[in-house]
């Protein structure tokens, strides 16, 4: 790596913990996260509390009961947190993607530093790397509040796999918020306003992570009853399945639907690795991992697209070419 | 007066036509009210043929989920399109509206002329209210369109009101996001702070205020139907007792739902909720002239 590409990766992570934009985001993020675990926990003790109740009501009436109590391991509660991960997290990722363009075209000293000797990828390299740098860093931010408002909220103390499986989920969303970040990057190299370029950003974002995964969800049989369709029909889990196959046809468009999203993969992958999906809560990693490693690598995918996007705009022939209006 | 109201009210519409982002955003909108539809028609096709299904397999003996199901219900989606994109175009126009004049410094050129600030915000909103009121109708009337290509019949007028209801009713719900994308366009020293804040401001009472109320995960708010019984424990009983009133989404979901009688929705009358949503409207107008004075318009953009 040249020397230029350690300046600006410097100049660049360094100017991004100084905006603030980026500070103002990253507490509404961290805020909102934690606070969301923290409803989690509230709304996990009022129906144990109405589960206690209802077994002493019972009890005093001379009955018992076959519930099991409500159970919730500590990762499943990070279900909301990372469901803003998932939709606040893109935005922020947005802006510090599209920030490191847009700055240079406002204070228009891009030309001053491609009258440099530099190399072709420099600027976009160093830019990028330093967004990596800075994803890192907050999401490790994010595990340190996560685990200590685990611990005083939920009185939870992670074991060595839930930490393990926590940093998986945490890889996923560096990953995911790569992805966001290059194509606002990319984006805002490409149009002439910036500004265009965090529209259109915002306009695929609504598409990506609300608007196909809205679809997918409501098109969900199960979604559109109160309470869930075979809950509402009292059908059991093997008759589901039976019945479900004579929709494979439905079922396969609306997964197909979902899996043109990066957001839904992310989801489904940090889902998995957290428990909340069922079938994985409590599993191996390798079991884990073997049912869900397309979620994992479609986002990965989707960054290195991202990526080589932004490589491929971020040059002196785009962003010297194309002056801001 | 009125003659400088409506002329900037004109203008207002013809401008905003030239935005071409905000208008392939009410495409989109105008688009997903069209799938809804579809989309609704689909779900409801697959749910009865399951029903069928497991009653065949003598998998239920459940009475048909949808047995009580209105047409209207078929459009459910449209609740959460507006919410989503309808929300975003209309900030999108109120932004726009405010900066693009500072941008280009009309503002200047305006206020040289006898026009007060007030007449001026009041014929910008008054022409971004017109916009989305011509929008929305458009919407309605391809959504009943909709409605008669899938059942093969019109809706009867009962419900035609409640589906026209329902579009004014959305109509004042997007009244507080355009004033407030009106207010930071109007205020904001940078354009990425008048787009970001009202998109922040729009998340928070989409998806935290909500989440406070009935401790339901985010995603699950963007599903017309709550996926399991609002929470009700002391906290939540509180939040939702103190943001209920301020929470415009949970009104127009909640009022959205009555009116287009979606299945598990309270029917009941939405008075409370229409009065909230018109005074969060009325409130937010009145704030937007309050704020966009001349003085505050003329300061330059940073960036």
């Amino acid at each position: 790596m040249s020397r230029a590409f350690w300046t600006i990766f410097r100049k660049e992570f360094g100017d991004v913990f100084r905006s603030r934009y980026f500070l103002v985001l990253c507490a509404a993020l961290i805020v909102v996260m934690t606070l969301s675990l923290v409803i989690s926990a509230l709304d996990f003790h009022t129906r144990l509390s109405d589960y206690q109740r209802y077994v002493q009501a019972l009890k005093q009436a001379g009955g018992t009961t076959q519930e099991a109590p409500p159970q919730l391991s500590p990762l499943q509660q990070l279900r909301g947190s990372f469901e803003y991960l998932e939709i606040i997290g893109a935005i922020l990722a947005i802006v510090i993607g599209y920030g490191m363009i847009a700055k240079e075209k406002y204070r228009g000293t891009l030309r001053l530093l491609f009258s440099r000797p530099i190399g072709l990828l420099d600027v976009a390299a160093g830019k990028l790397a330093a967004l990596a740098l800075v994803w890192l860093s907050v999401l490790a931010l994010l595990s340190l509040a996560i685990l200590v408002t685990l611990y005083f909220v939920g009185g939870a103390v992670l074991s060595v796999s839930e930490i393990a499986k926590l940093g998986l989920s945490m890889g996923d969303a560096w990953v995911y918020l790569m992805f966001w970040s290059a194509l606002a990057l990319g984006l805002a190299s490409f149009t002439r306003q910036p500004s265009t370029a965090l529209l259109i950003s915002f306009v695929i974002w609504l598409s990506v992570v609300l608007i196909i995964p809205q679809i997918g969800d409501t098109m969900d049989p199960d979604n559109q009853v109160p309470g869930g369709l075979f809950q509402t029909l009292q059908v059991d889990k093997a008759h589901q399945h039976a019945v479900l196959e004579h929709f494979s046809f439905y079922e396969s468009t609306r997964n197909a639907l979902e899996e043109t999203s990066i957001s839904k993969h992310f989801e489904r992958a940090s889902f998995a690795f957290l428990g909340v999906k069922e079938m994985y809560d409590r599993q191996p990693l390798a079991y884990i991992w073997s049912g869900t490693w397309k979620d994992t690598v479609w986002p990965l995918a989707g960054a290195w697209l991202g990526t080589a996007f932004a490589l491929s705009q971020c040059n002196k022939r785009n962003l010297l070419g194309r002056k801001s209006k | 007066m009125t003659g400088v109201i409506l002329a900037v009210a004109r203008q207002e519409v013809r401008t905003a036509r030239t935005n071409r982002l905000a208008m392939l955003l009410i495409g989109i909108f105008i688009g997903m009210v069209i799938v809804s539809g579809f989309i609704g028609w689909a779900t409801h096709h697959t749910i009865s043929s399951v029903y069928r299904e497991a009653l065949r397999e003598g998998a239920t003996s459940a009475p048909d989920p949808l047995s009580a199901q209105q047409p209207l219900d078929l459009i459910r989606n449209t609740v959460i399109y507006v919410i989503l994109i309808g929300a975003l175009s209309a900030i999108l126009l109120g932004v726009r509206s405010t900066e693009g004049d500072r941008k280009a410094g009309v503002v200047d050129l305006i206020f040289s002329r006898p026009v007060t600030s007030r007449q001026y915000a009041t014929g910008k909103l008054l022409g971004i209210q017109l916009l989305t009121g011509f929008i929305l109708m458009i919407a309605a009337l391809v959504s009943w369109m909709v409605m008669l290509l899938i059942s093969g019949r019109g809706l009867s007028l009962a419900d035609t009101g409640d589906l026209m209801l329902f579009f004014v009713l959305a109509w004042l719900f997007l009244f507080p996001f355009s004033a407030l994308g009106f207010i930071l366009g109007a205020i904001s020293r940078r354009e990425t702070s008048a787009l970001l804040v009202p998109i922040l401001v729009w998340a928070l009472l989409v998806f935290v205020i909500p989440q406070l109320g009935t401790a339901e995960h985010p995603v699950s708010l963007l599903n017309p139907v709550l996926a399991r019984p609002v929470s009700q424990g002391p906290f939540f009983a509180l939040s939702r007792r103190v943001l209920q009133p301020v929470s415009v989404t949970d009104r127009f979901r909640s009022a959205g739902a009555g009116l287009l009688r979606i299945d598990g929705a309270d029917t009941q009358s939405h008075i409370l909720d229409w009065l909230s949503l018109a005074g969060i409207a009325a409130g937010s107008c009145a704030a937007a002239m309050f704020i966009a004075r001349r003085e505050i318009m003329r300061r330059p953009f940073l960036e």
